[in-house]
């Protein structure tokens, strides 16, 4: 948009800020100043006045009859304890998540059982040639660190090989 | 609302009494929809008491409400589908037919007009126009500042002047 000079470009940007009464003292003075002199910038000044009252003919519908009851009748529920422990939870998230959280629940259950099955697999199944803390660090096999067995039947740390190897009187592999 | 952090009902609706009004108008204007308006004012007093036992009032309760109410407004606008209704027709009061059917599409105008803007140009209109709101309130409702306001202003201003119908800027 081209404006006849550079004052013309500063005062559109704040003819909004005027409308509203939210300029500085200083703004509102060089935008009053400028639009008495400048008939472009006037013009937009009263072409974004007319939406205020064109505005107000937004009419609403009357708020429903039934708001504040369904309103009152939620929160009683949540303080009656229909849903404990839930007030700090969205209503529309409880709806969602209750049967998600359930069946979320069951996995995370299961998730733990197996995680703690390998590990007491993987800790019973630790023996010499397995790498630890106490052992020289310069006799670690790499291979048993970087081992991808774990494609085959029985990897190293799995309860396969734990179960092996307790039935094998703890030899690892066999 | 600490008395409604505390379990107290009747003091949590002398709140949706006091507020009820100017959030249906809030919701209804933005979203033009009254089911959609009555769901998220709904959604929006049930999150206000939930939130009620950890309200702190460091801020102004206004500003509180209306962040909830805004950010709700706002998800349900994107999950809206882009071909939805035009804003509803409110009747007005009864003059003669020619008046009626001037003033029928000088509301609606107004309101395409409106509806037509990007939601945070919207929201800015609504709060500044309908609810009075100042430039510090609405950025503090926004969650933006008061220059971005300034241009949410400005900007939704422009857009509604341009899409309003020759006939109606004279």
């Amino acid at each position: 948009m081209m404006f006849k000079s550079r004052r013309c470009g500063y005062v559109r940007c704040r003819l909004s800020a005027c409308i509203d009464g939210e300029l500085s003292g200083k703004d509102m003075k060089i935008v009053l100043s400028h639009v008495e002199s400048c008939s472009g910038c006037r013009r937009a000044l009263d072409e974004l006045k007319m939406l205020d009252p064109l505005l107000r003919e937004y009419d609403v519908p009357s708020v429903p009859e039934n708001l504040i009851k369904n309103i009152m009748t939620e929160a009683g529920r949540r303080t009656a304890g229909e849903f404990p422990g839930v007030r700090d939870v969205p209503a529309a998230w409880t709806a969602r998540i209750g049967p998600a959280f359930s069946r979320a629940a069951v996995a995370a259950v299961l998730m733990i059982g197996l995680a703690a099955g390998s590990f007491f697999g993987w800790s019973a199944g630790r023996g010499k040639s397995a790498p630890s803390a106490s052992d020289d660090p310069g006799s670690v096999n790499v291979e048993v660190v970087y081992s991808l067995d774990v494609f085959g039947a029985a990897p190293y740390g799995s309860i396969e090989s734990a179960f092996a190897m307790a039935k094998n009187g703890g030899e690892e592999g066999k | 609302m600490l008395a409604a952090g505390r379990g107290e009902l009747e003091a949590f609706e002398e709140i949706v009494s006091r507020y009820q009004r100017s959030a249906w108008n809030t919701a209804y204007r933005f979203l033009y929809n009254h089911e959609d308006a009555e769901d998220v004012v709904q959604d929006a007093f049930i999150r206000i008491f939930d939130a009620a036992p950890r309200y702190r009032p460091d801020a102004s309760f206004k500003t509180f409400f209306y962040t909830i109410l805004i950010r709700l407004c706002l998800n349900r606008i994107d999950r809206r589908k882009p071909d939805a209704d035009l804003p509803e027709d409110i009747p007005g009061p009864e003059p003669g037919a020619a008046e009626r059917l001037m003033e029928s599409e000088k509301r609606r105008a107004v309101r395409s007009s409106l509806a037509a803007l990007p939601p945070a140009q919207r929201m800015a209109v609504v709060l500044r126009y309908y609810e009075g709101m100042g430039y510090k309130e609405i950025a503090n409702a926004m969650q933006i500042s008061e220059k971005a306001v300034e241009r949410l202003l400005s900007r939704g201003r422009a857009g509604m002047r341009a899409s309003l119908p020759e006939w109606l800027k004279k």
